[in-house]
């Protein structure tokens, strides 16, 4: 019986006149990030990743304005076609994510009551993006698993917010340092604009950058 | 032709729970009775009249037998076809419109009933109104086919309905098989939730088996079965087909009232009886980027989380109005259809059903979490004094704390008052408030506010978080 023959390598010149391309490491690497606005992405750059939100990896978001700076972060990711699932005690008012430029049809909220664990099963791994803030009840075992099953799947995770999300331990954290609103002159608030500090066990040497919420 | 005579029990109240309550108490009126959404139950009327001895009687039975399982205020209407019916329980407290006068009925009522009892596309009731066919009486002098050439199947229905038919036929006993779903659980369910996701999965296999053929589910019977054979049914019925999450939704009406009554045993068997199906209408699926992998997992998961959390579940649908917090309102999951995507993103557009722009928006960016339902607090002065809004629109005095409970907060800045007049027009619903945007000092940190004031009480309705 004869042995199979050895697998050959595809000449060059069929693969040109094919149009057909190699995906370089950099666009793999690119497809492994979830998009954010551009003063973003030039910030996760800086400090060494492909300039976006790494799939797979849980990002906490904290200090004052969570909610606003969670909404200018993932719009960008919403409007290219994202779903999010928003699972929390307490929903976003629709309306200021819209004017964030949020695609709503591509949103859904959850209230998860007492069922905090069972509903994050169902969200991760089937949501690019879910939004969270961890039940105090919850044990920090529960938070464990659901970092492990994060890491495992092609999402990224924003917990938002209060002292019970200490028991995250974060691959990014947006810390807002300090907000400044903007319009005051005019006669009513236009937009808020704050100093976000980037950390988190990804960044070992967290640097600031500025995000604004609203029209400055 | 003589059509099935129906009458339709609209509850006064949007809670399926109650619905199916209601309609379980009054299985000893009628079998086989078809929820049509969370507030309305249909009853084929031709075994009932004759058994009571006439429509009025059958009426008077179903208000007794609602009253007596504490849904009182119900309201019933009885027509020649589901709309005649519906549209009949909305008048007046519910009235009965004889066969002889059905389409003198339907003729009178503008094609906006349409959209609000039929479950018909806005976009083409908007064009009818447009074309001039402002009553069903227009729509119905115009031919079918003619209708059907500029609405596509839309225009069929809108022909059907117009005329005095049904979109799918009521009957009062089991038609043919279309498809059929089942399972049998070894170890019973004793659990609400588990009962609800072993459902979920049974409403998944049945698209599952409709959608290669083309085909949606419009009625379906469901049936939970105890260890002990006792049994629970129900027949569930929309126009335009049910998707996974829709029936889901109302699996979890179905069994949740149910376990809490005094069952012996968990249960063993669900199945799911498909009695009507229709043609899928059409989508034409985009090139790139529409029905993508992610759309598909965002729709099961949809459905998971129906299972977990029901109602809890909500997607934003656009309202309209001047309050920025309630433009979108957060509806459930699984009482819309998410699949479609024109649909989708038709629920979530403004101005393509309530108006876009009003006048009295508040300027600038809106608070990114509501307060709900709104807290009371305190404006008051540096002399303590309470700031009220004149008539003249103007601060009393210059606003300096804001008195959230035990807590004084000291108002950094303060921008309004804006005033708002709501329905002016509605001696019974009028609403005149003013509102206020404010920054206050919380623990040395600046936190922005939307206050609202109305009758000389302020209130914070929205908070920049």
């Amino acid at each position: 019986m004869s042995s199979p023959a050895p697998p050959r390598q595809i000449p060059a010149g069929v693969l040109a006149a094919a149009n057909v391309t190699t995906l370089s490491r950099a666009v793999l690497k690119r497809d492994r990030s979830i998009p954010v606005a551009a003063r973003i992405a030039d910030a996760l750059r800086a400090v060494g990743l492909a300039g976006g939100l790494p799939r797979g990896s849980v990002c906490a978001v904290i200090g004052a304005s969570p909610v606003a700076l969670t909404a200018s972060l993932l719009a960008e990711a919403n409007a290219s076609g994202a779903w999010v699932a928003w699972c929390a005690a307490t929903a976003p008012n629709t309306r200021a994510l819209f004017d964030a430029g949020w695609q709503l049809d591509r949103v859904v909220c959850v209230d998860p009551q007492r069922d905090w664990v069972a509903c994050m099963n169902a969200c991760i791994g089937e949501f690019e993006l879910v939004v969270t803030q961890i039940p105090s009840t919850v044990a920090p075992a529960e938070v464990r698993r659901m970092s492990t099953a994060v890491s495992r799947s092609n999402g990224v995770v924003v917990v938002i917010g209060g002292e019970a999300q200490r028991s995250v331990s974060a691959d990014l954290e947006f810390r807002v340092e300090r907000c400044n609103w903007s319009g005051v002159d005019d006669g009513h608030l236009s937009a808020q604009d704050m100093r976000v500090i980037l950390g988190g066990r990804r960044v070992p040497d967290p640097c600031p950058l500025r995000v604004v919420y609203g029209s400055s | 032709m003589s059509r099935t005579r129906v009458a339709v029990v609209v509850s006064p109240r949007d809670d399926g729970r109650e619905l199916h309550r209601l309609a379980q108490a009054l299985d000893g009126v009628t079998p086989m009775i078809e929820v049509v959404d969370e507030r309305a139950l249909l009853l084929a009327m031709h075994g009932p009249t004759r058994y009571f001895g006439g429509e009025q009687a059958v009426v008077e039975r179903i208000v007794a037998v609602a009253e007596s399982v504490g849904v009182c205020d119900v309201c019933v209407g009885v027509g020649s076809s589901r709309l005649a019916a519906r549209v009949a329980a909305d008048h007046e407290g519910g009235c009965i419109v004889p066969a002889s006068r059905h389409r003198d009925f339907l003729a009178a009522l503008p094609v906006s009933v349409l959209q609000n009892h039929a479950h018909v596309d806005p976009d083409v009731v908007s064009l009818l109104f447009r074309l001039g066919l402002g009553t069903l009486g227009a729509v119905a002098g115009v031919e079918r086919s003619v209708l059907a050439d500029r609405f596509g199947p839309n225009g069929d229905d809108v022909y059907a309905l117009a005329t005095g038919d049904d979109l799918h036929p009521v009957c009062a006993e089991p038609l043919p098989t279309q498809c059929f779903v089942e399972a049998h659980h070894d170890t019973a369910l004793n659990d609400a939730s588990a009962v609800v996701f072993a459902a979920s999965l049974l409403a998944d296999e049945m698209v599952g088996q409709l959608e290669p053929r083309g085909l949606v589910a419009c009625r379906v019977i469901a049936v939970f079965t105890t260890e002990h054979d006792e049994s629970c049914s129900r027949v569930w019925y929309h126009p335009h087909g049910f998707t996974a999450p829709m029936l889901t939704e109302r699996l979890r009406w179905q069994v949740e009232k149910w376990l809490d009554d005094s069952l012996t045993a968990g249960v063993a068997h669900v199945s799911i009886d498909v009695q009507t199906v229709e043609a899928r209408h059409a989508t034409q699926l985009g090139l790139w980027g529409e029905h993508g992998e992610a759309d598909r997992a965002a729709w099961a998961a949809v459905a998971r989380l129906v299972a977990i959390a029901g109602d809890a579940v909500r997607v934003p649908e656009w309202r309209g109005g001047r309050d920025p917090m309630n433009q979108f309102a957060l509806v459930p999951a699984g009482r819309v259809e998410i699949r479609d995507p024109a649909a989708a993103r038709q629920r979530v557009t403004p101005g393509e059903v309530h108006p876009r722009t009003w006048t009295g928006e508040i300027a600038g960016i809106v608070p990114t979490v509501p307060v709900d339902p709104r807290r009371s607090v305190d404006v008051v002065d540096a002399d303590g004094q309470r700031v009220v809004v004149t008539g003249r629109h103007m601060f009393s005095s210059q606003p300096e704390f804001v008195v959230d409970g035990v807590r004084r907060h000291r108002v950094i800045a303060c921008f309004g008052p804006w005033p708002v007049e709501e329905r002016w027009w509605d001696a019974t619903r009028r609403r005149r408030i003013a509102r206020m945007q404010c920054l206050v000092d919380i623990d040395n940190r600046q936190s922005g506010w939307l206050l609202v004031s109305e009758n000389r009480s302020w209130w914070v309705v929205g908070v920049y978080d």
